[in-house]
């Protein structure tokens, strides 16, 4: 058998191994690739006065997680427009994370108080919010729907805790409903009027803020708002009364009746409600004074209050005084008892407004042609006898769509303002401190690496393994132990290979075959006939070891040596050698060796074909005598 | 290109390998006197050198005709804090928003090219981005890397030609959405034309407005930067004392004060209806706030004194100093609202009082329909006056922020450089032809021939 | 031969011509090329000539593919946007330029030239001259897409020195004049004199120059264009010139807020990193040179914006690395 040698079975399958550790490693690729997630992240810090504390801008506890509400992502997933079968909200909501910062000195606070046993409640400031997606979806669809969050997060915050009170517009389509004119005056004028008033509480607020979208302020929206007021709504306001326009007066007095006996009920509840808190405000007075008292009594350093020992980082310890609050309820009350009073009296005043405005309608102006004909009946005095009812009711339709309409449009302004103004609230507050970065989950680089390397010792192993196998395989099946040349199934299986091929010039056969073996066995023993025959191969394989051949024992003392490139001369010289090595051996040398030698070769022998090629050596053999070397020479 | 250098890389790997396993001599030298040992030049690594020569040249051509890149930077100081220039947040996906994209398609004239085609064959990424999970290597990212590869939509489309294209949009929308708009700063006489409807009392009101707003806006401005002056030396300050001075001596104290005084209105009848009717409504609204304050002042005077203990406590203020303020109570919040309301009865009675006036110079005046040549004049010179200012105003203000956001975004193209290309091409298909010729000394190597 | 016999002899044969190609390919390149000299054998002079001549070999090869490349290449022309920033204008104007147009064809009567720019929708179409040649034998097919171009947009047409050969020097009867079929066409011919548009809501006036020669333009024209280009200044300021030069020689002379310009067609000739090589006007290599020379492409001078384009002919010489440009430009306040 061949010896173990690893750089023969490394060099005979380099090709294979190369290819291997390329195409695996290609497939590694694949496979990590398949597997790799993207995770987008920012770092975000809540800047206002009170966040250090762990506190929001209204005072109540900062929740960063109000970061992934699914308030926020459903308006991400319509902003990205994102197919609503593959993303829900709660599917994104998972993909969130916020992971919270702690400086150095919180740092150590957690570490001491953690040591101490104590628990710590972390109050952070600076967040990092990520999201993660998958290699399908992509490193800018992280960027993207991460970007569109904090943006989201940014304006509902502003939102929430600081631009408190939203702007609704309840005047949009009112001409299609079934309000009577003075009614949607009365809604028209009223949502105007409150729309004013906010306006103006967020103009005195942040009087330096003006929108990019729409150019105003809110104080331009305010004033715009109040001259259309006092203009347009008061014009149409006088109009409808003056001309007594309605579209059914009797509908519109049972609709107002209505309102003033509701209002005239408030009236009479909210005032046994005053009574009722009067009472109380004044019983809880007496009984919270006479309980001070008693306390002054028995402890005249009482003072209304009480001390409260905090411990600081360094663990020194502070006393501090707390007032005690014996106003809370107290103060509750009362308000309680001027909003109930506000009530009533708001009522009452509603019910002479509401009697002014029906008298405008009920009135008789003498136009209906006496005796008061528009009483008792569904049209106003007005509408009976004025030739110019129509025209004015026509007009008074007209000017009130087109003020809906300009309303409308300064609706939408406001809107557009106020959703601009609480993006800027929120950059206010929470400032960016890192933009949003994508990093990948898999370090496909380093670990396609790794498995090269892996998969270079597996292949280079495997090959070793597969040549060793070969080998054994080829020594068992496929060699002649004797000579160690390749057996007569070997020369089967490379004629078959061959078979079809055209032979290149200089290939070469070569057949040598020992005549007289039998009485070589005879005259020297079975052993001895082996051993010869090993010489003879030990002597061919010397002289054929540099060059590219197959040799083949044949059995029967018969050796085939086919060689390739090479010539017909070359071939000759070294069996013209093979002849003196045998007539000048040191063994056998008390026997005879008759032996036989052919060759063919493809150019000189015009044949391209391996069995042809091995037919005409086999016919071409040449009787030669190695005789036996006399005792002198030995 | 990267498969070129891969093959090379495999070529040489294999033939260094081959040549060393085939010797059984690992050194460098010896690999060096293999592969440099004269040898006759072999036809098909020529070709092979040739073949990749043209490969490479036309992959190059066809990335430079199908592929692009530019950086779009931001050059505004919010840009740093990862704002806008309103200061509200940046989004870097806005870069290629349905805006951006339907713009670039309108401005490029891009038949057949859909927002979804031209959007999939466009990539934005940040320049540099920071380590969120590394507190040294936070970043916030100004510069954005635009890439461009063409797919079967935009395949007709120039690479640079569109990247100029979306850069162009997306500083026209970013302008449009985030700088200042001074949309509120034009009036034109054109608006005056809706004025032959109304009533000289409302044109005045409405005309007040408008030189309100160019006021307002001009001292905000101003605060913003004092020292601009326009190249026809206007300041914001100036701006805004002449559209202050419309106000107040044209406005109040010449057309409305003679309107007022006069009792001039195109349709008397209308008007007195009007204001009785303003006044009727404000009354009801000062009943509420009398009501309101009496009933806080009641609540106020219930208050028991003894109820309440003021304490001084700690607090920090805007400069974040701290100083002792008192604790507010229920106290305070009831003399608060009660103040409020009083302040609003006190504006209610006002305006029903200055309507009471008018109506009465209204009664009085001999005129009752009809247009008054004298306050038509006067509304002229004002209009005239507020198209002047408003036109100075709008340009100061223009050229105030074109200054600034002009360059508020600046493009840089990459365009191929051809030298650059070949230069490259040279240098792979060498490579290339020298592996082949070191791969064509292996197998020349590694044959064995008889006898040697 | 029965068919076994027949497929397995090409089989053969084809083998042995695989072998043949294989031995070929394997075999060493100087013997292939028939080289028979060996190495030792050459003199220095020989192989500094034999270098010479591969050396020019290679370079010559090198032109005929860069030319024959450009000769396909410029058989489409390339559009060039530029965004012109002026804060009189509200909203956009898109203004298409043409120039030196020479009566090429881009499709039947510029079938494909008409076609973009109507997919361009321009606000404003200017051509600054030289669209026909004097020494062309028909102009048909450029009046007949002048007349379609006409009715995209408003359209204004100056004379280049092609024009101006023909209707002052070379042609004497009248009925060839080329003004009339221009303004039949619909176009408006600005020679010397301005004229007005509404584009939007913004008013442009545009200022068309005759004829550019320094040294009787402002003799001639100088007051109708400092008219123009003073009085209603709030207007949008457009001057259309055939020949840039004009503008070099008064740096300090406000020329409008937009110019559009052509005439030098790019030098023809342009090398990467050194520029066009030729110019008539500027001599050779015209970036390296001193003067301020408008070959191509945006300027500005004082506050005016100056566009030069490089022309849309691919006829006579073969344009290299300067393709036939089409201008597109888009003036808004950014």
């Amino acid at each position: 058998m061949k010896e173990l040698q690893l750089s023969r079975y490394i060099r005979s399958y380099l090709p294979y191994i190369v290819a291997a550790c390329l195409l695996l490693t290609f497939l590694v690729y694949l496979f990590l690739s398949s597997s790799q997630t993207y995770e987008a992240s920012a770092v975000i810090k809540y800047e206002y006065r009170g966040a250090v504390n762990g506190k929001a801008p209204d005072g109540s506890n900062l929740d960063v997680s109000e970061v992934k509400t699914s308030a926020i992502l459903t308006k991400v997933i319509d902003k990205l427009k994102l197919n609503n079968s593959m993303y829900s909200t709660d599917s994104l909501i998972s993909r969130i994370k916020t992971q919270d910062i702690l400086d150095k000195d919180e740092e150590q606070l957690k570490q001491a108080m953690l040591e101490e046993g104590e628990k710590y409640e972390p109050k952070p400031d600076t967040v990092i919010v990520s999201f993660s997606a998958t290699n399908s979806e992509g490193p800018q669809f992280a960027r993207a729907v991460l970007d569109e969050v904090l943006n989201t997060y940014f304006s509902e915050f502003g939102k929430k805790y600081l631009n408190v009170g939203a702007f609704t517009n309840p005047i949009s389509k009112i001409n299609d409903s079934n309000y009577d004119y003075i009614e949607m005056m009365d809604i028209i004028n009223s949502s105007t009027s409150d729309t004013i008033k906010s306006l103006w509480a967020r103009a005195e607020g942040e009087n330096s803020f003006r929108s990019s979208a729409t150019g105003y302020s809110f104080g331009d929206l305010a004033n715009r708002f109040s001259f259309i007021q006092e203009t347009k709504i008061a014009s149409l306001y006088s109009r409808i009364l003056e001309y007594q326009i309605t579209k059914n007066k009797k509908i519109l007095q049972s609709n107002y009746s209505e309102r003033m006996t509701q209002n005239r009920i408030t009236a009479q509840v909210q005032q046994k409600s005053i009574s009722d808190l009067f009472k109380l405000i004044d019983d809880y007075r007496k009984q919270m004074m006479g309980s001070i008292k008693a306390a002054e009594l028995t402890d005249p350093l009482y003072d209304h209050g009480t001390s409260k020992k905090t411990t600081n980082i360094d663990d020194t310890e502070e006393w501090t005084w707390e007032v005690a609050d014996h106003t809370v309820t107290y103060d509750k009350h009362l308000t309680s008892w001027r909003d109930a009073s506000e009530i009533k009296s708001n009522a009452m005043t509603d019910i002479d407004y509401y009697k002014y405005l029906m008298q405008h309608f009920v009135a008789c102006k003498g136009l209906c042609g006496g005796d008061k004909l528009c009483a008792g009946t569904g049209k106003t005095c007005s509408d009976i006898g004025n030739p110019d009812y129509e025209k004015e009711r026509e007009k008074v339709e007209k000017d009130l769509k087109v003020l809906v309409d300009e309303l409308d449009g300064l609706f939408d302004a406001v809107e557009k303002t106020n959703d601009e103004y609480n993006e800027f609230l929120g950059q206010s507050n929470i400032s960016t401190l890192s933009t949003v970065s994508v990093t990948e989950g898999l370090n496909i680089p380093m670990y396609m690496t790794i498995a090269f390397f892996f998969l270079v010792i597996v292949c280079c192993g495997s090959a070793i393994l597969i040549g060793r196998m070969n080998d054994i395989i080829s020594y068992a099946f496929f060699t002649d132990h004797l000579t160690g040349f390749n057996n007569r199934q070997s020369l089967d299986n490379f004629l078959t290979s061959n078979g079809r091929k055209v032979l290149d010039d200089g290939t070469v056969c070569v057949v040598v075959t020992i005549k007289n073996q039998v009485e070589i066995n005879k005259a020297l023993g079975r052993e001895s006939g082996d051993n010869l025959i090993k010489y003879f191969a030990d002597l061919l394989k010397e002289l054929f070891a540099q060059s590219d051949t197959f040799k083949v024992y044949n059995g029967s003392s018969q050796f085939f040596i086919f060689v390739n490139r090479t010539d017909y001369i070359t071939v000759e010289y070294l069996l013209q050698r093979f002849s003196l090595l045998l007539d000048n051996r040191d063994k056998f040398t008390g026997v005879d060796i008759h032996y036989s030698v052919g060759m063919s070769e493809t150019s000189r022998n015009e044949i391209r074909a391996i069995r042809a090629l091995l037919s005409k050596a086999v016919t071409r053999q040449a009787e030669h005598t190695a005789a036996a070397v006399k005792e002198d020479k030995q | 290109m990267k498969l070129i250098l891969l093959i090379v890389a495999a070529i040489m790997i294999y033939c260094i390998a081959a040549i060393c396993m085939k010797s059984n001599d690992y050194s460098v030298s010896h690999i060096k006197k293999v592969i440099t040992a004269k040898r006759k030049l072999k036809l098909w690594t020529l070709l092979g050198g040739v073949i990749c020569a043209l490969i490479l040249v036309y992959s190059s051509y066809y990335q430079s005709a199908s592929g692009g890149s530019g950086i779009i930077t931001l050059n505004y100081s919010e840009a740093s804090k990862a704002q806008n220039s309103n200061k509200t947040r940046f989004n870097m996906g806005e870069i290629l928003s349905d805006e951006v994209i339907d713009r670039a398609i309108q401005k490029g004239g891009m038949k057949g090219v859909t927002r979804e085609g031209l959007r999939k064959a466009l990539v934005v990424n940040p320049v540099v981005q920071g380590d969120s999970h590394d507190r040294d290597s936070y970043h916030i990212s100004t510069e954005f890397r635009v890439v461009y590869k063409a797919n079967k939509e935009t395949r007709k489309l120039e690479p640079t030609t569109v990247i100029q294209l979306v850069a162009e949009s997306f500083k026209e929308v970013y302008i449009r959405k985030y700088a200042k708009n001074f949309g509120v700063l034009r009036f034109r006489a054109e608006e005056a034309k809706q004025f032959k409807d109304w009533d000289y009392y409302d044109i005045a009101y409405y005309l007040s407005m408008r030189a309100d707003n160019i006021s307002a806006y001009m001292s905000e401005l101003n605060g913003e930067s004092p020292s601009f002056k326009s190249k026809k030396g206007m300041s914001f300050s100036s701006l805004a004392a002449k559209s202050g001075n419309i106000r107040t001596e044209l406005l109040d104290n010449d057309l409305l004060a003679y309107i007022r005084d006069r009792g001039i209105s195109k349709n008397k009848t209308e008007m007195l209806k009007r204001l009785s009717y303003n006044n009727n409504m404000m009354r009801f609204d000062m009943r509420k706030a009398n009501s309101s304050f009496n009933i806080n002042n009641q609540a106020v005077e219930m208050y028991a004194a003894e109820m309440t203990r003021i304490a001084l406590v700690p607090t920090i203020d805007g400069n974040k100093d701290y100083y002792m303020s008192k604790t507010k109570v229920g106290l305070d919040d009831l003399s608060l609202a009660a103040k409020t309301a009083s302040d609003q009865a006190q504006e209610l009675l006002l305006k029903i009082r200055k309507n009471s006036a008018f109506a009465n110079s209204l009664r009085a005046s001999s005129s009752a329909f009809g247009t008054n040549p004298v306050v038509d004049e006067e509304i002229d010179e004002v209009v005239q006056s507020l198209v002047n200012i408003s036109r100075d105003a709008k340009n100061t203000a223009q050229e105030y922020t074109e200054s600034r956001m002009n360059e508020v975004i600046s493009v840089q193209i990459n365009y191929p450089s051809m030298l650059r290309t070949a230069a490259k091409c040279l240098i792979l298909t060498l490579l290339f032809f020298g592996a082949l010729y070191v791969l064509s000394v292996t197998r020349d190597y590694t044959e064995v021939r008889l006898g040697e | 031969m029965s068919e076994k016999e027949h497929t397995s002899m090409i089989v053969v044969l084809a083998k042995n011509a695989i072998e043949k190609v294989r031995v070929k390919l394997s075999e060493g390149v100087f013997e292939a090329v028939g080289h028979t000299k060996t190495e030792k054998e050459l003199t220095k002079k020989q192989k500094a000539g034999y270098a010479l001549l591969s050396a020019a070999l290679i370079v010559l090869a090198l032109i005929v593919i860069v030319l024959a490349i450009s000769y396909v290449a410029n058989k489409n022309f390339k559009e060039t946007f530029y965004q012109v920033g002026c804060g009189k204008v509200e909203g956009n104007i898109r203004i298409v330029h043409l120039s030196d147009l020479h009566d090429s064809q881009y499709g039947k009567d510029n079938a494909r030239l008409l076609k973009r720019i109507r997919e361009l929708k321009p606000d404003i179409i200017c051509m600054t001259g030289d669209m026909t040649d004097h020494r062309s034998y028909s102009r048909k097919s450029t009046m007949r897409f002048f007349k379609k171009v006409a009715k995209v947009a408003p359209t204004y047409y100056i004379y280049g020195n092609n024009e101006w050969t023909w209707d002052f020097i070379k042609t004497k009867d009248e009925n060839e004049l080329l003004w009339k079929p221009l303004v039949d066409a619909g176009i408006h011919l600005l020679q010397d004199r301005k004229e007005t548009l509404k584009v939007g809501g913004n008013t442009v006036d545009i200022y068309g120059i005759l004829h550019s020669s320094p040294k009787n333009f402002w003799s001639r024209a100088g007051g109708s264009f400092s008219d123009a280009v003073w009085k209603n200044e709030d207007d949008f300021k457009l001057t259309l010139i055939h020949e840039p030069y004009l503008l070099a020689t008064k740096p300090n002379e406000r020329w409008g807020d937009l110019v559009l310009a052509g005439h030098t067609h790019g030098g023809v000739v342009n090398l990467p990193k050194f520029g066009p090589i030729y110019e008539h006007e500027w001599g050779v290599l015209p970036v390296f040179r001193k003067v301020r020379c408008f070959m191509s492409g945006e300027h500005s001078q004082l506050n005016s914006t100056i566009i030069v384009s490089t022309g849309l002919t691919n006829r006579g010489l073969i344009r290299v690395n300067n393709r036939p440009e089409l201008v597109i430009i888009d003036v808004n306040r950014y």
